[in-house]
């Protein structure tokens, strides 16, 4: 987090004046508190403050940032946006009002206003980053390519360019160009990035046992990095062994617990061994990463139907269907649900429907296959 | 076999105590191995797929087999299909023939194929084999499946066959319909064994497409080919059949048809037909009491996996795996796939491969036949399973099979490690069928791989456990009494189910007689017995460790 509260408060002690209800003695002693780790304290004084000065901008991004500090981000967002209405172009509130989007898992809004800065700024290499990150949690890893491929042919140093970058193109199933990527970070010895990236590429390959390999190197080199236990978790699962992928989704999950694929992964093993509620509220927190998201929405549909709350299943499939008229198995599960809520009619529809749906699905990739 | 009479305890009707072996003393329990004792006996049958290079599409499925008595001595016998030379499809030398092995009083085995009239040399590429007494006469008849003609064995009594395909009208199809594995049971409980015929695909060698990559051949991918529907053949008596296919409901559910599995899934006393259906749903023919069925295993939660997507499902068996009185389904995939352990709710089935275990140990194996079987005797049904790879792409191809035990009905570990090196022999494991061979009451395992000979893997019967076989004989239901639910209840309270099923995992029938391990109980309390015909019966006080021939009652 951004911390702009130290240049201000060397001004405001220049213009201290004495007194209890001086309100820049207010604000003074915010500021010490602050300074000293005391952010639940130093709140209540910021907001004295900024009742007798609604206009302090700086104060009242200080207040973002205490009210940050102890997890109170929706707050601390309403601070923020207060501030920038004041000072629009401030990029150091607008950083700041990006990273507590993020950690309350709104990567869109994270991700709105990281574009926002990087436009302004577009060399600020911290944003750059944050505004790849973003893309990729997201899943549009082509906007990663497009952003980070000029920054890197530029500065070839730079291995979190490299790993990001690299992340983007294993996706995007640009084998070759991530090999180059992590050839990079190997050069520069054995890291937990490069064993990520090797470890990912390998699991793109479905050489899991060699990918696990990988990924543990990478976890134990450096266990708090971001994606590292979540993709230890996906392997597992390739594997069969959804106990080992638990537990790297639930450490994932307390380093970063808005990562989505965790979420959603975690969610789809919890639901298989009928832990319905937990599976509910990792989800809940996967869409609030990616409203809207198909999977992470299928999924909930999906947990809906196989603990038994039929009607909420039922309602979660058909607004899918809505959208994804294409999803399979969306249609598939709908029929399930209206058979079993005894609608046969509908379920016959929606089965029919569905073995439409797979064998156009298979005449294309057989017509793919050909060409 | 020790042969000795003993008076019924309880019998509403007759029963025959065959054997009673002395009751062992209870010991901890020990895991049991399997030997081959294939080697001990001059076998000719070596499966043959004709696989000479040039990769035909029916080539992975071959070697089904049968385990019955069927001369009626007491000791149970070994069918094997075979295959067919390719692309012409003609049995033209012996290496194709099928194969009839008698079990001789000193547990070899000699082979009685041609004196049988069985080598079928007039047939083509055989699949699948369905043991049933269709006419009630007492001696086990053949049903083979095939690319072309099916065909019907009336089993003469005098350790003879007869084709009476023609006759009975049960070989008809729809041109180039690859029959794959087939199913007795009276679905219309009339007292004479219908059959179901479980159907893959439209397939000739003409139309057979060529996959290939960097100049070889792989086997293509099931998706290439059609659905078709699987066939219901309902018996008339006198050794006739008539097509009922479309008017009982099977028409309206077309897949590619694997294993299937006969069960009372909703124990309404009607059976009812599961089959596994390769890349497609597969399906749950839920009997409608009025000679109909209704395919309901979307609603009911067998179709699909959990994700709403299809497999490559393989064999299938359904059995009660943790006593709770309700028939679960067990179906195998290929490798990376998931095997499916799908537990009988009473109102649905549910996933239950996570919590069981399963899906970790199957990940690495591509399963064909297999089956629920209590290996140890602890009363807990274990899944075996034949394995490896539809194709010979990768050193992890060739398999070795799988013993999952079941632990307290609940979950499973894999033991396979300490079957045996028999056991544990690696190679595309195809057919395999269930059986007591020497009626130690310890159930051996006889298993086909392709293009090599079969295994004949008798369980070591070490584990100190007590057991129970019964051998049901219809009279007011069909004679062999498939479907029939057993439910034992030991000394101490322990309650058991079972029910005798023939047509078990892929292209294979299993010993009809109904097999309970009992681990340390050493007496039974009742057997109660719900016959297809609704008749109940109860039998009480039964010592263990006994064969028992029981005979349905008049009422």
């Amino acid at each position: 987090m951004v911390r702009p509260y130290a240049v201000m408060a060397l001004m405001l002690f220049c213009n201290a004046a004495s007194g209890q209800d001086n309100p820049e003695r207010i604000l003074q002693g915010a500021i010490v508190l602050h300074q000293a780790g005391e952010a639940e304290r130093a709140i209540p004084q910021y907001r004295a403050y900024l009742k007798l000065r609604p206009d302090a901008v700086d104060a009242r991004s200080n207040l973002g940032v205490a009210l940050a500090s102890t997890g109170r981000y929706r707050q601390a967002i309403a601070e923020y946006r207060e501030a920038l209405k004041r000072r629009p172009r401030d990029p150091r509130i607008r950083l700041n009002l990006a990273l507590a989007h993020y950690k309350l898992g709104q990567i869109s809004d994270a991700a709105a206003e990281l574009s926002a800065l990087h436009h302004e700024q577009p060399a600020d290499r911290q944003v750059v980053l944050l505004l790849a990150d973003c893309w990729l949690r997201r899943g549009e890893d082509r906007k990663v390519i497009d952003l980070l491929a000029q920054v890197e042919k530029q500065d070839q140093s730079d291995l979190a360019i490299a790993y990001l970058l690299g992340t983007a193109l294993l996706r995007d199933k640009q084998i070759d160009h991530a090999q180059q990527m992590i050839d990079r970070i190997l050069r520069n010895g054995d890291s937990a990035e490069a064993r990520l990236l090797l470890g990912t590429a390998k699991l793109e390959a479905l050489d899991f046992e060699a990918a696990i390999a990988d990924l543990a190197k990478a976890a134990e080199l450096n266990p708090r990095l971001p994606d590292v236990h979540s993709y230890l978790g996906r392997a597992h699962i390739q594997t069969g062994d959804t106990a080992a992928a638990r537990l790297a989704f639930q450490k994932e999950l307390e380093l970063n617990p808005n990562d989505f694929e965790s979420n959603l992964q975690l969610s789809a093993l919890l639901k298989q061994d009928q832990e319905y509620d937990g599976a509910r509220k990792l989800l809940d927190r996967a869409l609030r990463v990616r409203p809207g998201e198909l999977r992470a929405e299928f999924q909930l549909a999906s947990v809906n139907l196989t603990a038994g709350k039929l009607d909420e299943a039922r309602a979660g499939l058909e607004a899918i269907v809505r959208k994804a008229p294409q999803f399979v198995e969306a249609h598939i599960s709908l029929a399930t649900a209206y058979y079993r809520l005894g609608r046969k009619a509908d379920g016959d529809r929606e089965k029919a429907l569905s073995q439409k749906l797979t064998m156009e699905q298979r005449a294309r990739q057989y017509q793919e296959k050909i060409e | 076999m020790k042969r000795a009479l003993v008076a019924s305890a309880a019998g509403i009707c007759a029963v025959w105590f065959l054997a009673l072996a002395p009751a062992r003393p209870a010991q901890p329990a020990r895991r049991p191995g399997f030997v081959d004792v294939a080697p001990r006996s001059k076998i000719s049958y070596t499966s043959n797929n004709s696989f000479v290079g040039r990769k035909f599409f029916p080539q992975p499925m071959c070697g089904g087999i049968a385990v019955f008595d069927f001369d009626n001595d007491g000791r149970m016998d070994i069918f094997f299909t075979n295959g067919a030379r390719l692309p012409d499809l003609k049995k033209t030398d012996p290496s194709y023939f099928n194969c009839l092995l008698r079990q001789k009083s000193d547990g070899t085995f000699e082979d009685v194929t041609a004196r049988a009239g069985l080598t079928g040399d007039h047939l083509d590429f055989n699949f699948g084999v369905a043991v049933g007494d269709y006419d009630n006469d007492g001696y086990g008849d053949l049903f083979l499946c095939s690319i072309g003609k099916n065909a019907l064995y009336h089993n003469n009594g005098n350790g003879t066959f007869t084709d009476v395909t023609a006759a009975s009208g049960i070989g008809g199809k729809p041109a180039n319909t690859l029959s794959i594995a087939a199913a007795w049971f009276d679905y219309d409980n009339d007292g004479l064994l219908d059959l179901v015929v479980s159907n893959y695909t439209l397939w000739s060698p003409k139309t057979d497409a060529r996959c290939m990559m960097n100049d070889r051949d792989y086997y293509c991918d099931p998706r290439r080919y059609p659905s078709v529907p699987h066939q219901l053949h309902r018996n008339l008596g006198k050794g006739k059949f008539v097509d009922v296919t479309a008017k009982s409901g099977f028409a309206a559910a077309p897949g590619k048809g694997m294993g299937v599995s006969i069960a009372d899934f909703n124990d309404d006393g009607w059976m009812d037909v599961f089959i596994a259906n390769d890349t497609e749903p597969n399906s749950l023919f839920m009997n409608q009491k009025n000679g109909t069925f209704e395919e309901k295993g979307l609603g009911l939660g067998v179709a699909y996996n959990e994700n709403g997507q299809v497999g490559s499902s393989m064999g299938s068996d359904a059995k009660d795996f943790n006593n709770d009185g309700k028939v679960d389904i067990f179906y195998n995939n290929l490798m990376g796939q998931i095997w499916q352990l799908l537990r009988n709710r009473g109102d649905l089935f549910e996933y239950y491969s996570s919590l069981s275990r399963m899906q970790k140990l199957s990940m690495p194996y591509s399963g064909w036949s297999n089956g629920f079987i209590d290996y140890n005797n602890d009363g807990w049904k274990d899944i075996y399973s034949s394995n490896g790879d539809v194709d010979m792409m990768s050193a992890k191809s060739p398999q070795h099979d799988t013993l999952f035990e079941n632990v307290d009905g609940k979950s499973f570990v894999d033991v396979s490690g300490e079957m045996g090196g028999d056991f544990l022999r690696k190679g595309y494991q195809r057919g395999s069928a269930f059986c007591d061979l020497n009626n130690d009451g310890a159930l051996d395992i006889v298993v086909t791989s392709l293009n090599e000979r079969p295994r004949i893997l008798m369980n070591a019967a070490s584990a100190g456990n007590h057991w129970l076989m019964l051998s049901l004989v219809g009279h007011k239901s069909a004679r062999d009494a498939i479907g029939a639910k057993v439910k034992l209840t030991t000394a101490s309270g322990r309650v058991l189910y079972n029910h005798v099923a023939v047509s078990v995992g892929f292209m294979s029938s299993s010993d009809k007689r109904v097999h309970f391990g009992l681990g340390a109980e050493t007496k039974i309390n009742s057997v109660e017995i719900r016959w297809p015909s609704g008749i109940r019966q109860t039998l009480k006080s039964l010592a263990v460790d006994q064969l028992l021939m029981v005979d349905e009652p008049e009422k």
